[in-house]
C-alpha cells in the first residue's frame, strides 16, 4: 500500500478516536471547553489529511463541522443536542469515507451525502450561551519569567517561554545544559538565576547545577519541546501571547517521543525472542551431557543458562511491554456499529463503552474486536427488546448495552451486558433439543447455568434465526473458539427478563505458551499444554474396538481413543506400545494416540496466516531453535 | 590549557569543559578582583558559566562567539538575579 495513505489511515483513525472521545465528554458536558477544542484540533487535523486524497466530500462535511465548532470556541457557547448528533454524524460518516478509501475509494454519492451532513451541520440550531471562558492565570514560574528585565523587554518578539531547571547533579551525567539552550531554535533571550541565593565563591560547589535558565524563543512550542526531549523532567514551557493556553509540560508531549514501529518487524522480534528460550533450553540439555564428561564444566554451563534465561526473560518482558497496544483503536467502531444496528432493528440503544484505553497484548487487541462485535450484535438483536416490548414489560424504552474493558493482575476482563429479555433456559433446552444438538433427557439434567451456555454449541444459531445483522452465518460458537483461541473463558450471567452479561476474561500477555511436542505419522506438532490433561503408555493390545471407535481404560474410566494421525489423514500407529495424550477440550475425554511423546517448550505461536489460514485444526504455527516450522494443532478444532 | 592567567586577568579560551570549572575557581579566588578575557572563548560549559555568573568578574573582553556574546553575556552578568 502507499506510504502515505497507510500513513493517513493510521493517523486519521488516530483522530476519528480521539473525535469521538471528545464528543462523549460533550454528550455529558455540552460546555466542556477543553472537549470543543480536542474536537476542534481533530476536525482542522482531519480536514487537512483528508484533502491529500480523493476525499473531497470528507473535506466538505469537515469543513463545515470546523466552521459551527469554531463558532462555539469564539462565542464560548456550549454545542446543543442537534448540533451534537450532526457532529457525531459527521465524525461517523467520515470514519466510514475512510474504511471506503482503504477498500479502494468512497461509494457513489458520497458527494450528495456530504451535502446533506455539511446542510446539517449548518442549520443546527446553535447553541446555548454559557459563562465566557475564565482566563487562566499563568503559573509562578511564567509570572517571575515576564518580569525579569532581561526578557520583559522581548516578550513581544517571543513565541514560547520556557524555564529548564537542570538536576543539580546533572553534571556528573555528562550533561551541558548550556549546549542545550544554544540548541533552542530562534532563541531571543535568557537569563540565569541561581535556585537560592548566589553562594559565595569560597563555598561554591563548581560541579553542582545550582541555576535555572528562563528563555524566550521565537519558535512554536514544538520546536521548543524538541530541543529539551531528552530533559523533560527539568522543563516547563508555555505558549506566550494569549495566556488562556494553559502551560504545557513536555511530559504531556508524548507523542513526539513515540515510534511507529512496523508491527510486522514486532512480531519478529518476538519470535526472536521466543526463539532465543527455545535456544537457551538446549544449554539444559547441553549441561546434562556435560555431566557424564566434567562436572565442573556442566556447572559452569548451568550458570551460564541460567544468566541467559535472566537476560532473556527480561527481554520478554519487555517485548510484551511493546507489544501492549491500547484497545482504543480496534473497540473505536464499537459505539458506531451500535448506533447504526439499533437503527437498523428500530431499536432505541444507549450504547457505553467503558475501558477502551486498556492495554493489552497486540495479539489480543487484534483479535478481541470480531468476538466482541458478534456479542453487540447479538446483545442488540436478540438480547434486547423492542421499544414497545419494554414499555409492555415496565422498562423504559431505551435498553443499555454496555462493554466495560479492565484489567484485573494479568487478565483482560470484558463485559458485554444488556438489560434485555435475558437468556430463558427453558427455552434454550427445548431449542438445543430440537435442533439435536442435545437428548431431551440430557437437556434436562443441565443446570440452568448449563443450559444457557448450550447456546455456545455449534449449530445452536441456526440460518432461520440468524438475522441480516447477526447474520454471516457465525453463531455465539465462533465466539467461544475465538476466546479459547486467545486462551480465554466466556460465562453468561443471565437472568430471564432483566438481563444478559457475558464475562469474558482473556490474558493481558500471550506472549509465549507451553507446548508438548508429539510426533505422528512422522511430523512433529506441538499442542497446547493447557489443553492437555495427561500422557501415559499402555499397551496397544488394552485398546478395543467398539462399534467405529476405539476405546481404552485409564485410571477407570473409558475413553475413546482417536490416532492422530489418522485425523490428520494419515495411516495410523502400529506400535505394541500406545502412546497417549488425554484431552478435555472438548468437554469429553479423548485419548489421543501418537507415535511418540517430545519436550515440553515455552513457544511463540503465531496466529495461523497465508496458506495455512485455510487448514482446519492449525492452531498456528511457532519457529523452533533449529529453524523448523512447528505445527500447532488446535485440538478444540481437530475434535470438534 | 584554556584558563590561564596573564597580567592579572584571567584568560578563557577555546572550549572549557565541565572539568576546568575547578581551574576557574581556583583562578577566581586566587585573584579576586581580577578581571577576566573571554574574547577567545568559544564554549562554555554551565558549570564554567554558572561560577562566572556567581562572581561577576570585571570583563576586560568579550566573546567573538556570537551565542556567548549576545545570548549568554548579558544573562551571566546582568543584575537581574
Amino acid at each position: 500500500m502507499d506510504e502515505l495513505l497507510e500513513q493517513f489511515l493510521l493517523e486519521g483513525r488516530d483522530l476519528i478516536v480521539e473525535a469521538h472521545r471528545a464528543l462523549d465528554v460533550l454528550a455529558l458536558n455540552p460546555g466542556d471547553t477543553a472537549a470543543v477544542d480536542s474536537l476542534f484540533r481533530a476536525t482542522h487535523t482531519l480536514k487537512g489529511s483528508v484533502a491529500l486524497f480523493d476525499m473531497a466530500p470528507a473535506e466538505t462535511v469537515l469543513h463545515a463541522a470546523e466552521t459551527r465548532l469554531v463558532g462555539v470556541r469564539r462565542s464560548g457557547m456550549s454545542t446543543d443536542p442537534e448540533l451534537h448528533a450532526a457532529l457525531v454524524a459527521t465524525i461517523d460518516q467520515v470514519d466510514r469515507w475512510i474504511d471506503a478509501l482503504e477498500a479502494g475509494g468512497l461509494p457513489d454519492g458520497a458527494a450528495g451525502l456530504g451535502e446533506q451532513l455539511s446542510q446539517a451541520l449548518s442549520s443546527a440550531e446553535a447553541v446555548v450561551h454559557l459563562p465566557k471562558r475564565e482566563e487562566e492565570e499563568d503559573p509562578a514560574w511564567l509570572v517571575q519569567l515576564r518580569a525579569r528585565a532581561m526578557l520583559r523587554n522581548r516578550l513581544a518578539d517571543a513565541t514560547t517561554a520556557f524555564r529548564y531547571t537542570p538536576d543539580s547533579d546533572c553534571f556528573f551525567r555528562g550533561d551541558d545544559p548550556l549546549s542545550l539552550i544554544a540548541a533552542v531554535p530562534e532563541l531571543i533571550a535568557v537569563a540565569i538565576v541561581p535556585n537560592t541565593d548566589w553562594p559565595s565563591l569560597e563555598t561554591i560547589d563548581p560541579f553542582r547545577c545550582i541555576v535555572s535558565i528562563d528563555g524566550l524563543s521565537g519558535a512554536g512550542i514544538e520546536a521548543v519541546q524538541a530541543a529539551f526531549r531528552l530533559v523533560p523532567d527539568q522543563i516547563v514551557i508555555a505558549p506566550l501571547g494569549s495566556s488562556a493556553h494553559a502551560p504545557q509540560r513536555l511530559m504531556d508531549f508524548g507523542a513526539e517521543t513515540t515510534l511507529r514501529v512496523d508491527s510486522n518487524s514486532l512480531d519478529r522480534l518476538a519470535r526472536q525472542a521466543g526463539e532465543l528460550t527455545v535456544a537457551r533450553s538446549g544449554l539444559k540439555t547441553l549441561a546434562a551431557r556435560a555431566d557424564a564428561i566434567d562436572s565442573s564444566l556442566a556447572q559452569d554451563l548451568r550458570r551460564a543458562e541460567a544468566a541467559i534465561e535472566q537476560a532473556s526473560s527480561a527481554l520478554s518482558h519487555s517485548i510484551s511491554a511493546i507489544r501492549r497496544v491500547s484497545l482504543a483503536p480496534t473497540l473505536r467502531r464499537m459505539p458506531r456499529l451500535a448506533r447504526e444496528l439499533a437503527e437498523s432493528l428500530g431499536k432505541d440503544i444507549g450504547f457505553s463503552l467503558v475501558g477502551d484505553s486498556v492495554r493489552a497484548d497486540k495479539q489480543i487487541a487484534d483479535m478481541l474486536f470480531e468476538p466482541l462485535l458478534h456479542l453487540l450484535r447479538n446483545a442488540i438483536d436478540h438480547g434486547v427488546e423492542t421499544p414497545e416490548a419494554r414499555i409492555a414489560a415496565g422498562k423504559s424504552a431505551k435498553a443499555q448495552v454496555a462493554l466495560q474493558i479492565a484489567i484485573e493482575g494479568d487478565r483482560l476482563i470484558a463485559t458485554m451486558s444488556d438489560d434485555g429479555r435475558g437468556i430463558d433456559p427453558t427455552l434454550v433446552r427445548a431449542g438445543a433439543v430440537e435442533k439435536a444438538l442435545i437428548e431431551a433427557d440430557a437437556a434436562l439434567t443441565l443446570s440452568d447455568v448449563q443450559a444457557q451456555r448450550l447456546i455456545f454449541l455449534p449449530g445452536f444459531s441456526t440460518a432461520a434465526e440468524v438475522s441480516t445483522v447477526s447474520g454471516r452465518g457465525v453463531g455465539m460458537d465462533a465466539v467461544l473458539r475465538a476466546i479459547e483461541r486467545l486462551q480465554g473463558t466466556i460465562d453468561i450471567h443471565s437472568e430471564p427478563g432483566a438481563g444478559t452479561r457475558f464475562h469474558i476474561s482473556l490474558p493481558v500477555n500471550a506472549i509465549t505458551t507451553r507446548l508438548l511436542t508429539v510426533v505422528s505419522g512422522g511430523t512433529t506438532y506441538g499442542l497446547r499444554l493447557d489443553q492437555i490433561v495427561e500422557t501415559t503408555r499402555i499397551d496397544a493390545d488394552a485398546i478395543t474396538m467398539v462399534g467405529q471407535g476405539q476405546v481404552c481404560m485409564i485410571r477407570d474410566r473409558v475413553l475413546p481413543v482417536m490416532d492422530l494421525a489418522q485425523l490428520l489423514g494419515q495411516p495410523g500407529e502400529t506400535s505394541d506400545i500406545a502412546r497417549l495424550v488425554v484431552t478435555e477440550v472438548t468437554g469429553e475425554s479423548v485419548a489421543l494416540r501418537v507415535r511418540a511423546l517430545g519436550e515440553r517448550i515455552d513457544a511463540m505461536v503465531r496466529a495461523r496466516s497465508g496458506l495455512l489460514a485455510s487448514v482446519p485444526a492449525v492452531g498456528g504455527t511457532s519457529v523452533l531453535a533449529d529453524g523448523s516450522v512447528l505445527i500447532v494443532l488446535d485440538l478444540p478444532e481437530l475434535l470438534a | 590549557m584554556s584558563i590561564a592567567i596573564r597580567d592579572g586577568v584571567i584568560m578563557i579560551a577555546g572550549h572549557c569543559p565541565v572539568e576546568e570549572a575547578e581551574m576557574l575557581l581556583v583562578a577566581l579566588l586566587e585573584n579576586p578582583g581580577s578581571g577576566v578575557d573571554l574574547s577567545a572563548a568559544t564554549r562554555l560549559h554551565m558549570a564554567v558559566a554558572q561560577l562566572l555568573a556567581a562572581a561577576k568578574p570585571p570583563v576586560v573582553a568579550a566573546p567573538r562567539d556570537a551565542f556567548l556574546r549576545d545570548m549568554l553575556l548579558p544573562a551571566l552578568f546582568h543584575l537581574d538575579q
